[in-house]
């Protein structure tokens, strides 16, 4: 394989892992920017991978299986969210309430409904890659830019539709402003509460994307199919500075990381657990780096 | 208590919906696990770890530090408790076991005290570090135990296992109870009397419920932040290696997932009150074992006790029901 | 909308136990700037927030032009065109200002997008209106204090408010910035709208406004046209004309005795523009003195009394305690040589609301009631018993701080402190405050019988009958300044002292004082 190739290869294999990552980050920004610290990602997102196949299975429709897999998660997203919101509950143990439920029922329903608690496999069609055919065969741009599912394609539109539900759209703006000031946003005669909840549920639907994405691909679900991408989402919310089509460019960066690492690891013989590790120590690293900069910040005033 | 309530609810839900002996289900929940010596035994042996780490949980919440890193601190103390018994297996019993609850309570405390440091220097929520610090932790051990510590001679992914004269003595055989009781039951005495009637309580529950008047008392807020930090992770570290040297003698990989968590359900319940872990860990090790025996007898998965807890950790944070007093108005999606 | 009226307005705030306003009234007309003046707590901004809908009163009647109305909330009072400046600016970081002016009402277009560009465009055009200059792309967190305070006219003025109200507009403006404001304002009148402005700076009102209200205690005493009312006139309608109490302290100076707290030319300046919260502050206190040292709250007190704390370091000039650098809080110096401590937020800083009243006591003095790190139970108990006894508290040493009256908080604050042995300096803030009569006159005894023993008291407080019943030598001070020493002698008056906290000038009021005459 030539160079261009596998840099197309490589390249091509990031962007279409990418995709959940994409989704998943795109919803934590609607949190994010609401003010709120949502580590539920990874809990919504496994819901999401879940109901997906349990959908596909039931109706053969990987459309049907998409569609349930959104909205299982945006359900729980809204119990979570009305735990926090309406309840005044902390939100970082609502969100490991959240993420604890998530692997818990995923396995109940898996034993019930599939006799096991492992990977649950299906003979799904694949999915369609519309462009595919006719430009796939184009060196590099073809890997890179046209033979990605539909699924990869939607999340692409996902990053234009969210920036442009915060900036123009009126529930978007009061919600970027509930997280700035919400004593202004109370005092226009709006509820904060309102669209910190619709914050969340958004969140809810779009980590419901990112686990479909993850698993109607393979047609199947892998307990644990999460893997710390919720994390990672929360890091590149950071990196791209809350802005979306940033926090895409983050997210590419981190996939490609990943794609390459796989590679180096089958080489290198890394263990798993490093790999595993690395969305964890990322965030702490980001925690860590952010509270620095800003007594430095501070100190300079 | 409406968290309760709640909990107890929700198992009866579950096993509703997905048990196809609805009754039969029932029984071997709520009912079986208090039958015989077997069952109760477990019960209590599950106790013990959910009452001293509960105890850490109970004294960092207590100064408003709120420690999450309980599973990765339970974890590396269980470890390090092992190491160091594996390193001395022709010494007295009492000296061994004493040296590695010793080294596990440094494990656990060095990383609290990783947490507590972040917060106090770099102003760093130790909610969220803690967290992450942990999960780290847990993948590291889970790497030494599969990899330069396990067991060549064992299939299962496990290090070695201790020397049996040095692990504690079993109470209720075949249970898998040990004299670990006496020493959690101990600790919760010792915790009560240590926050209620030591300066070092009184000042550090001050710091927790008003650092403006603490300050104002003289009391160095900071390290009110780094002691009680470390205290919780040698707290935990020393719970897991009670469950080592009480019933399970080497460290099998992921064999402490959750306890952290239930931990901090449990001094949840319990307010923080020492003493009140007892009851608080009793009822929380009652469900538990209501779901492992519904697993043995039926064909419901135990996994159903992490929906339960997932309600309770839903729940118990409220602070607009009456009866949750501990998170209110630190951090929530409220103004 | 010609003219709005407020009648005999009763409003009650269970949580703090006070009637925040009882019959108030307020009569406004159109094309008028009308000043709202009072001491703090006197009322005003309830009575206003009931105007703009914030509040709703108890009883009495709104009425624009003749006929009742009620609002249900802040939006519905904007629909009449009635909008509020709050004192601390909502301004919404991250948006730009024409994005904060236009928030909550954005232009649309087509369905329901709006955008960036289309909100700084029509802030924009409003701006051309109303004749305001702000760069409308300009980012919110890099505005000016002025320039915020405009947006937030702003807000109101595109939502076409036929009434403004605004909240101690000038207490963040500098001198440059207040006169643009004014400017603004006069147009604004031109153009027949009614500005409604709440503030306790006199000058200003004869300055700006055509009309007048004073409010006290939560009436209003009266309304005037300012151009036929004086400054002093105007203070002493809003300080008031009680008469004594009886006891008067025999002025007593130790001889020859070295000063207990010393400060000398102390500054205290804040934040990266240097402002100065405490300007050049000197004094000198001796054994068995009690000095008073009023303003108004916001003009320095708290600086003040932050840094007797020894929690701040002034930035300039020093302070001494016994001839020694002042020790910090609770140090060792501190207590040993004995510093007393009694602090103006009794809620937040002197007690901790959670726990027993024993527990609070003995919060202070953790080496006596902890001997060897333990509990002394017993020793706790009969210590707060014998406080509870000692100062008449109406509670237990097992009951909860959250349960008691304000007052017997304060008491009880009042015991830890104040009790044996003396302290050689006691720093006493607001010690009085919310307490009734009898438990007053039972604290201005105790602090009386601690002076005999000897005690230095510096007494900072902002209720005029504390000081002049219990200090000897009284110091004024306004924007973080003294404007006024003097001893605590005949003709001493509320009148003479308010206008001094009001910063009207030393020699104008003291004149007026000793001649005791009206305009």
């Amino acid at each position: 394989m030539n160079w261009l190739g596998a840099a197309g290869m490589l390249s091509g294999n990031a962007i279409a892992a990418m995709t959940p990552l994409v989704f998943a980050a795109m919803g934590g920004l609607f949190t994010e920017l609401a003010g709120m610290l949502n580590i539920a990602l990874e809990g919504l997102i496994l819901v999401g991978a879940f109901f997906a196949i349990v959908a596909a299975s039931v109706t053969h429709s990987l459309l049907a299986g998409f569609i349930a897999g959104s909205l299982a998660a945006m359900t729980l997203a809204w119990v979570y969210g009305a735990a926090t919101i309406r309840l005044k509950a902390n939100i970082f143990v609502t969100g490991l309430a959240a993420n604890i439920f998530a692997s818990g029922l995923t396995v109940v329903l898996s034993n019930q409904w599939f006799g096991t608690k492992g990977v649950i496999a299906l003979k799904a069609p694949e999915l369609t890659r519309p462009f595919a055919g006719a430009l796939g065969g184009i060196p590099f741009l073809g890997q890179v830019l046209f033979s990605h599912d539909i699924i990869a394609y939607l999340s692409w539109l996902c990053v234009l539709a969210t920036w442009i539900l915060i900036h123009n759209t009126s529930a978007g703006i009061r919600m970027r402003a509930t997280g700035a000031n919400p004593e202004a946003v109370a005092a226009s005669g709006f509820k904060p509460d309102a669209y910190r909840l619709l914050a969340i549920v958004l969140s809810g639907l779009f980590c419901g994307m990112a686990g479909a994405s993850l698993s109607l691909p393979l047609a199947a679900y892998v307990p644990n199919m999460s893997a710390g991408r919720g994390w990672i989402a929360l890091v590149a919310i950071y990196l791209g500075a809350r802005k979306p089509g940033r926090i895409a460019l983050a997210c590419f960066v981190f996939a490609l990381a990943e794609s390459y690492s796989n590679y180096a690891q089958g080489l290198l013989r890394i263990p798993s657990e490093f790999m595993l590790a690395i969305p964890y120590a990322a965030t702490l690293i980001a925690l860590v780096a952010g509270s620095m900069a800003e007594r430095a910040r501070r100190g300079n005033r | 208590m409406a968290t309760i309530a709640a909990a107890v609810a929700s198992a009866c839900l579950l096993i509703l919906l997905f048990s196809k002996d609805f009754v039969g289900s029932l029984y071997l929940f709520f009912i079986a696990p208090l039958t015989n010596f077997y069952y109760l035994g477990n019960l209590v042996a599950t106790m013990v770890p959910l009452i001293v780490a509960g105890l850490g949980v109970a004294f960092a919440f207590e100064s408003r530090n709120f420690n999450l890193g309980g599973e990765g601190q339970i974890y590396a103390g269980a470890l390090a408790a092992t190491l160091v018994a594996l390193l001395l297996p022709e010494s007295p019993a009492l000296g061994v076991q004493l040296l590695s609850c010793a080294a596990a309570a440094v494990a656990g405390g060095l990383i609290g005290a990783f947490s507590g440091m972040l917060k106090r220097r770099l102003g760093v929520d130790e909610l969220i570090s803690s967290f992450l610090a942990s999960s780290l932790i847990v993948l590291f051990v889970d790497y030494l135990v599969t990899g330069p510590f396990q067991d060549p001679s064992s299939n299962f992914q496990t290090t070695r296992a201790i020397a049996p004269a040095a692990a504690f003595a079993r109470i209720f055989l075949p249970s898998s109870l040990s004299s670990g009781i006496f020493v959690a039951l101990l600790l919760s005495l010792a915790g009560k009397a240590v926050m209620d009637r030591t300066r070092f309580g009184f000042e550090l529950k001050l710091c927790g419920a008003n650092r403006e008047f603490a300050q104002y008392a003289g009391i160095d807020s900071g390290s009110y932040t780094l002691v009680p930090m470390a205290l919780s992770g040698a707290l935990h570290g020393l719970a897991g290696s009670l469950m080592i040297f009480g019933s399970y003698y080497k460290v099998m990989r992921g064999f402490s997932s959750g306890i952290g968590w239930s931990a901090i359900a449990v001094s949840l319940i319990a307010k923080n009150n020492p003493l009140a872990l007892i009851p608080a860990a009793a009822f929380y090790a009652y469900l538990d074992s209501g779901a492992k025996s519904v697993m043995m007898g039926s064909d419901l998965s135990s996994e159903i006790v992490a929906i339960v807890q997932a309600v309770i950790f839903l729940f118990i944070t409220a602070s607009r029901l009456p009866f949750a007093r501990v998170f209110a108005s630190r951090k929530g999606g409220s103004e | 909308m010609k003219s709005i009226v407020l009648k005999n307005i009763d409003k009650f705030f269970p949580s703090s136990g006070t009637w925040a306003n009882r019959k108030a009234s307020l009569r406004l007309s159109a094309g008028e700037i009308h000043a709202v003046v009072g001491e703090n707590g006197a009322g005003k901004t309830t009575l206003v927030r009931i105007l703009a809908g914030l509040e709703k009163p108890d009883s009495g009647s709104l009425l624009i032009d003749a006929l009742p109305v009620s609002f249900k909330s802040p939006a519905e009072a904007m629909k009449r065109g009635i909008g509020m400046v709050h004192q601390h600016f909502l301004t919404i970081p991250g948006f730009s200002a024409g994005e904060n002016i236009v928030f909550g009402a954005e232009p649309r277009a087509g369905g329901f997008f709006v955008g960036r560009r289309g909100s700084e465009r029509a802030a924009a055009a409003a701006m051309r209106r109303f004749g305001f200059s702000i760069d409308p792309a300009k980012a919110a967190e890099s505005l000016t204090v002025g320039e915020r305070q405009q947006v937030e006219i702003l807000k109101l003025l595109y939502r076409d408010c036929e009434v403004l109200i605004l909240d101690e507009p000038t207490s963040v403006l500098t001198e440059q910035e207040i006169q643009s404001l004014f400017s603004i304002l006069r147009r604004l009148r031109e153009e027949g709208r009614t500005i409604v402005i709440i503030t306790h700076k006199v000058k200003e009102v004869k300055e700006i406004a055509d009309v007048v209200s004073v409010m006290r205690e939560g009436a209003t005493v009266g309304s005037f046209k300012t151009s036929e009312v004086s400054e002093f006139a105007l203070s002493a309608a809003m300080m008031g004309q009680t008469a004594f109490k009886e006891h008067r302290p025999r002025a007593r100076a130790l001889p020859g005795l070295e000063p207990v707290l010393e400060l000398e030319a102390v500054s205290l300046r804040s934040g990266h523009r240097g402002a100065a919260r405490l300007e050049n502050i000197s004094l000198a206190l001796g054994a068995g003195e009690i000095c008073g040292v009023c303003a108004i709250s916001g003009n320095g007190l708290l600086e003040l009394e932050d840094l007797l704390a020894g929690m701040l370091k002034p930035s300039s000039g020093t302070l001494r305690f016994l001839r020694a650098p002042y020790p910090k809080l609770r140090s060792a110096p501190w207590k040993s040589r004995g510093i007393g401590y009694v602090p103006s937020d009794r809620m937040r800083r002197g007690s901790c609301a959670g726990k027993t009243v024993a527990e609070n006591f003995i919060a202070l003095d953790r080496s006596t009631f902890f001997p060897k790190g333990i509990l002394d139970a017993e020793a706790a108990k009969t210590a707060s018993a014998d406080a509870i006894l000692e100062f008449s508290i109406k509670a237990k040493p097992w009951s909860f701080v959250d349960e008691l009256s304000g007052g017997s908080v304060q008491k009880m604050i009042l015991a830890r402190e104040l009790s044996d042995p003396p302290p050689r300096l006691c720093v006493l803030c607001e010690p009085t405050w919310g307490l009734d009569a009898a438990s007053t006159e039972f604290a201005y005894d105790r602090i009386l019988a601690l002076r005999e023993k000897g005690s230095a008291i510096l007494l900072l407080s902002s209720d005029l009958d504390e000081i002049i019943t219990l200090a000897e030598r009284i110091i004024v001070l306004h924007g973080g300044r003294v404007v006024g020493a003097m001893a605590n002698d005949r003709n001493i008056t509320r009148e003479g002292l308010g206008a001094l906290m009001l910063g009207l000038g030393a020699a104008r009021a003291t004149a007026r004082a000793i001649g005791g005459s009206n305009d």
